[in-house]
């Protein structure tokens, strides 16, 4: 599926707005990285993309269709997203929570099936945390727990992942694993994929395009290996950057390594 | 000189007792234009009220309230023969008072503020603007007698705890006569109420146990609860003093039941109290539906009534206990108390105790009362 | 790992995943087996061969050899009694735990929206001006829906969105105002008369349910308890953030709205007929969570089965243990409250 964000502009106060006329779009099949410091509105513009927020003017536009009051619910078929952080209060166990992301495809009076508990389960499996399945939610690590919101993302069967800083919780090794999960997952899927993320390096990593929300409402948004720049970087986040690519399995990865706050 | 000073003495004291009436009674008499005056010889006395209290009386009190205890206006009206000195009754009072015979005895009755008493509580200072010189209240209500005493107001405690309807009739009605100079008229309706009780339970002795009857006082249905008047309560003795049995005696006071502790029970009699508007009719008809009285012996013999209503709700004690229990003792054993009208007793004792001649439709309004006492409605006057 | 072996040994799982057969088993039977014993309980001894006598005469339409008392007693007395305790019990249970799932808090009660206080004060009111029967039960349920309605409009002001927080505040202002209006009908009420009868009234009862009462409100219960059947699994998701339940694709505020409704005719109704019955929305859940897990989807019927049993057992003892009928918040509130420390002694608080 095609989504465009087209003049979107969007503040919390009116007089304080964190996008003016901002543009951009994810292919199928393609996977955008959002970058920016902290507080300049990654999440929310996760949460205007997807509607949880109303654009003050301009749409989000979805396969050709923009999206407007009506419709508004219907973008859950389509979309998965997965939060920063949820707090969960009640333990559920782990195949319960990623089963409630089969909601958007249940009619409003029925309740799970088989079918719903084995897409369930490959999701689990997806993650690879399926032999957990029995365990509760409070039972497992800030880690693990992370991947069970990405299984119940993709239980939905979406055509759009939207993931608000995935690997923040996680260690070292886990980071790399979910990175390269979401990779498997979305490329053997052709699921197109919005990833907000702290780390630059796995946005050139990971993404096709990325988006850089600088302050003052300004914003980069192409190809990553040319938006993802020491020169961007340094303006936006203000931190003198040196970039290190080397060939790594067929591709070009990149070392950035901050030198100096400006 | 002997002759002189005794009677300097005599004019000294005199002269002592006139100021110092004058001064307890100085509000009162700006009101009632006539200065009180002490009889010679008469006041000041002492008595003790029904919360053990010494009280000295020392004039004829022309200002009286009563703040609780329901009864206690109809008490008055027997143990004085007028409501003349009322100032202020209790509004449930009131409202029982318009419902019921007192309303047509004393009409003025009516027209009493009753504005000083507000949910529980008396507001003293709404109570002096009526300038009473004495209340009559609840014994065990010391922050009451004390508030009155404070300003001035004589209190005199009046009790409710007992069993005994007609003993505790008596003691206020002494007690309301001792205060208000009316010993006598309060002795005649005393005298009277302790000697038919005396009779009743004579001819109840003669009652041979295999013939004792078991007697249920409904005292409220408002078909969600049924309450009965239980042990501990004017029901018990109603029952005893007649000869029957206390159908609900295990439990005490009055008592929520369900209807199947009702069937174990089983009475013989039942008497509905003017607590509540519930008629025979609607125990009859089943009026209530999640109720069943069909099955039990007193609907079964037609023996359900609803207590009369004469000067004050029956079941208590009241000025017409002598009624009550020659009106329930000639229900529940007519073969044995068959030595007296009920109507022509209930005429007598109103003639003779309140000075007044029932016609016949208030004879019949006394013996099958209408449902306002008990729906807390006023009554219009006939 | 090998991804195939997982989903074999899922295979096998799904009844080891879900609820142990015996503890479903149990909470099917035991509704049953309560209900029949019921039947022999109470103050007037019926035989168990009169009970059955009488059941079975009854619904086959033959000639009854049985006393008319015994019959009174289980068809007039018993029966409707019996019915109206498993239905408010399941109700009041189910609704507790529904609100405990959507505030995502356990130490809600349906009493949290308002509803009994406003239902309180309908009652009194009527019961005040004299009312019959049928008038305090239909203030009640009126008030009780209209204290609801004006917490919903409260935890919109502003515009925003009746987000949880603002519901429970909202339902605090509610409860307090209607609080206060029971407290001044309390305060003019007669102290003799209507004042006891409030009081009694609110501290709940099953005494004198009639069949007139059951056919009143068992729509309106039924009509709840069939939609938060249907909504349990949804629960689930309601207890999440507002965000993360969105973006699972439910419309939050047509769902917490489902929920309210249903909760309130629950709640409502069962105060009209019975009054106000305490401890059981909020001890039951907890209790039901202890033995299925916290998923909504076997949280709702376990609630049903053993929130019936409970309220009937309650209510066997207010009507047989002594003469006297005791009131049912005492019971509720005396047998629950022990035994709800009890339980947070063994779980510490977690539910396992």
């Amino acid at each position: 599926m095609k989504l465009i964000v087209e003049h979107g502009r969007y503040g919390y106060t009116l007089d304080n707005l964190l996008y003016d006329d901002i543009n951009f779009a994810v292919n199928e099949g393609e996977i955008l990285s959002i970058l920016g410091p902290n507080g300049v509105g990654k999440t929310t513009l996760l949460r205007c993309i997807t509607t949880l927020l109303k654009w003050h003017s301009g749409h989000t536009i979805i396969d050709g269709v923009p999206v407007t009051g009506r419709n508004r619910t219907n973008i859950w078929e389509k979309i998965s997203y997965v939060p920063q952080t949820s707090s969960a209060k009640f333990p559920y166990t782990i195949l319960d929570m990623v089963l409630l992301g089969r909601c958007s495809h249940l009619k409003v009076y029925s309740m799970p099936s088989k079918k719903d508990y084995d897409i369930a389960m490959h999701a689990l499996d997806q993650v690879g945390i399926a032999h957990l399945y029995r365990k509760k939610c409070n039972e497992i690590s800030g880690g693990e727990y992370q991947l069970v919101l990405i299984a119940r993302a993709l239980a939905a069967q979406p055509q759009l992942l939207i993931l608000d800083e995935p690997e923040s919780h996680l260690d070292f090794r886990n980071q790399i694993l979910v990175l390269s999960m979401l990779e498997k997952v979305v490329r053997e899927g052709n699921l197109s994929c919005i990833i907000n993320t702290h780390y630059p390096e796995h946005a050139m990593r990971l993404a096709d395009n990325a988006l850089i929300l600088g302050r003052g409402r300004q914003y980069l948004f192409g190809k990553a290996a040319d938006i993802i720049s020491a020169e961007n970087l340094s303006d936006v986040f203000g931190v003198k950057v040196k970039m290190l690519p080397f060939e790594y399995g067929g591709k070009t990865l990149s070392s950035i390594i901050p030198l100096e706050v400006i | 000189m002997k002759h002189l000073s005794s009677r300097i003495i005599i004019m000294l004291l005199s002269v002592a007792i006139i100021f110092t009436v004058v001064g307890c009674s100085s509000n009162a008499s700006k009101e009632s234009g006539t200065p009180a005056v002490a009889e010679k010889g008469k006041f000041p006395y002492t008595i003790t009220d029904q919360a053990g209290r010494n009280i000295v009386i020392e004039k004829q009190y022309e200002r009286v309230a009563m703040s609780s205890v329901r009864p206690i206006p109809a008490a008055y009206l027997a143990a004085t023969g007028s409501i003349n000195e009322l100032v202020g009754i209790n509004p449930s009072s009131m409202v029982a008072a318009k419902s019921s015979m007192l309303a047509v005895l004393a009409p003025n009755i009516v027209n009493l503020p009753t504005g000083f008493v507000e949910g529980n509580e008396t507001n003293i200072e709404e109570l002096m603007k009526l300038k009473p010189e004495v209340v009559f209240c609840l014994n065990t209500n010391k922050q009451e007698i004390d508030a009155l005493e404070a300003v001035g107001i004589r209190a005199v405690g009046m009790e409710t705890n007992g069993t005994d309807a007609i003993e505790l009739f008596s003691q206020w009605a002494k007690l309301i006569g001792e205060v208000m100079g009316k010993e006598n008229q309060a002795g005649a309706i005393i005298d009277h109420s302790r000697a038919v009780a005396q009779k009743v339970k004579e001819v109840a002795q003669t009652i041979p146990a295999g013939e004792k009857k078991t007697i249920m006082f409904l005292y409220t249905d408002d078909g969600k609860t049924i309450k009965v008047g239980g042990s501990n309560l004017y029901s018990q003795y109603w029952c005893e003093t007649i000869g029957g049995i206390n159908a609900a005696a295990e439990v005490s006071n009055v008592a929520v039941v369900n209807m199947e502790q009702i069937y174990k029970w089983n009475p013989d009699y039942i008497f509905i109290t003017n607590f509540t508007e519930t008629q025979p009719e609607d125990i009859y008809n089943n009026k209530y539906p999640g109720q069943d009285w069909s099955n039990l012996k007193a609907v079964k013999d037609g023996h359900v009534y609803k207590i009369p209503l004469g000067v004050y709700r029956w079941f208590t004690p009241t000025s017409d206990g002598a009624l009550m229990l020659q009106w329930t003792a000639q229900k529940v054993y007519p073969q044995y108390f068959n030595y007296y009208n009920i109507e022509t007793e209930i005429r007598n004792h109103y003639s003779k105790f309140y000075n007044y001649n029932l016609n016949d439709a208030e004879l019949a309004l006394i013996l099958k009362p209408s449902s306002d006492a008990g729906s807390y409605k006023a009554r219009t006057k006939e | 790992m090998d991804p195939v072996s997982h989903i074999e040994s899922w295979e096998a799982a799904p009844k080891r995943h879900g609820i142990p057969l015996l503890t479903k088993v149990i909470l099917v039977l035991l509704p049953l087996v309560v209900f029949v014993l019921s039947f022999g309980l109470g103050r007037y001894n019926v035989s168990p061969q009169a009970v059955w006598g009488i059941l079975w005469g009854q619904a086959f339409n033959l000639p009854s050899s049985y006393p008319g008392t015994d019959t009174s007693v289980i068809m007039v007395l018993r029966f409707p009694r019996i019915l109206m305790c498993l239905l408010v019990g399941a109700g009041l249970s189910m609704a507790g735990a529904a609100l405990q799932g959507m505030f995502g808090n356990p130490l809600v009660s349906p009493q949290i929206l308002g509803v009994s206080a406003g239902a309180g004060f309908g009652a009194a009111l009527a019961i005040l001006l004299s009312g019959s029967i049928f008038m305090i039960q239909t203030m009640a349920l009126f008030f009780g829906i209209c204290a609801v309605a004006i917490t919903y409009a409260i935890s919109r002001f502003k515009g925003g969105d009746s987000s949880v927080y603002m519901l429970v505040l909202a339902g605090v202002i509610t409860s307090a105002f209607f609080e206060a209006l029971i407290s001044i009908i309390k305060y003019v009420a007669d102290p003799f008369s209507k004042l006891p009868t409030i009081t009694y009234w609110l501290l709940g009862s099953m005494a004198n349910v009639s069949w007139q009462d059951l056919m009143m409100v068992a729509p309106i219960i039924g009509f709840g308890i069939v939609g938060l059947i249907i909504m349990r699994w949804r629960l689930n998701i309601l207890s999440l953030d507002d965000d993360e339940a969105r973006s699972l694709g439910i419309n939050i505020n047509a769902s917490r709205i489902m929920v309210i409704i249903f909760c309130t005719l629950i709640t409502a109704a069962s105060v009209s007929v019975c009054g106000i019955v305490g401890w059981v929305g909020l001890v039951i859940p907890h209790i039901c969570r202890i033995i299925v897990g916290p998923n909504h989807k076997n949280l709702i019927p376990a609630c049903l089965s053993v929130g019936a049993v409970y309220l009937l057992m309650i209510d066997n003892l207010a009507r047989s243990l002594v003469s006297t009928e005791i009131p049912l918040s005492i019971l509720t509130a005396l047998v629950g409250a022990p035994f709800f420390a009890y339980l947070l002694s063994k779980s510490g608080g977690q539910w396992s």
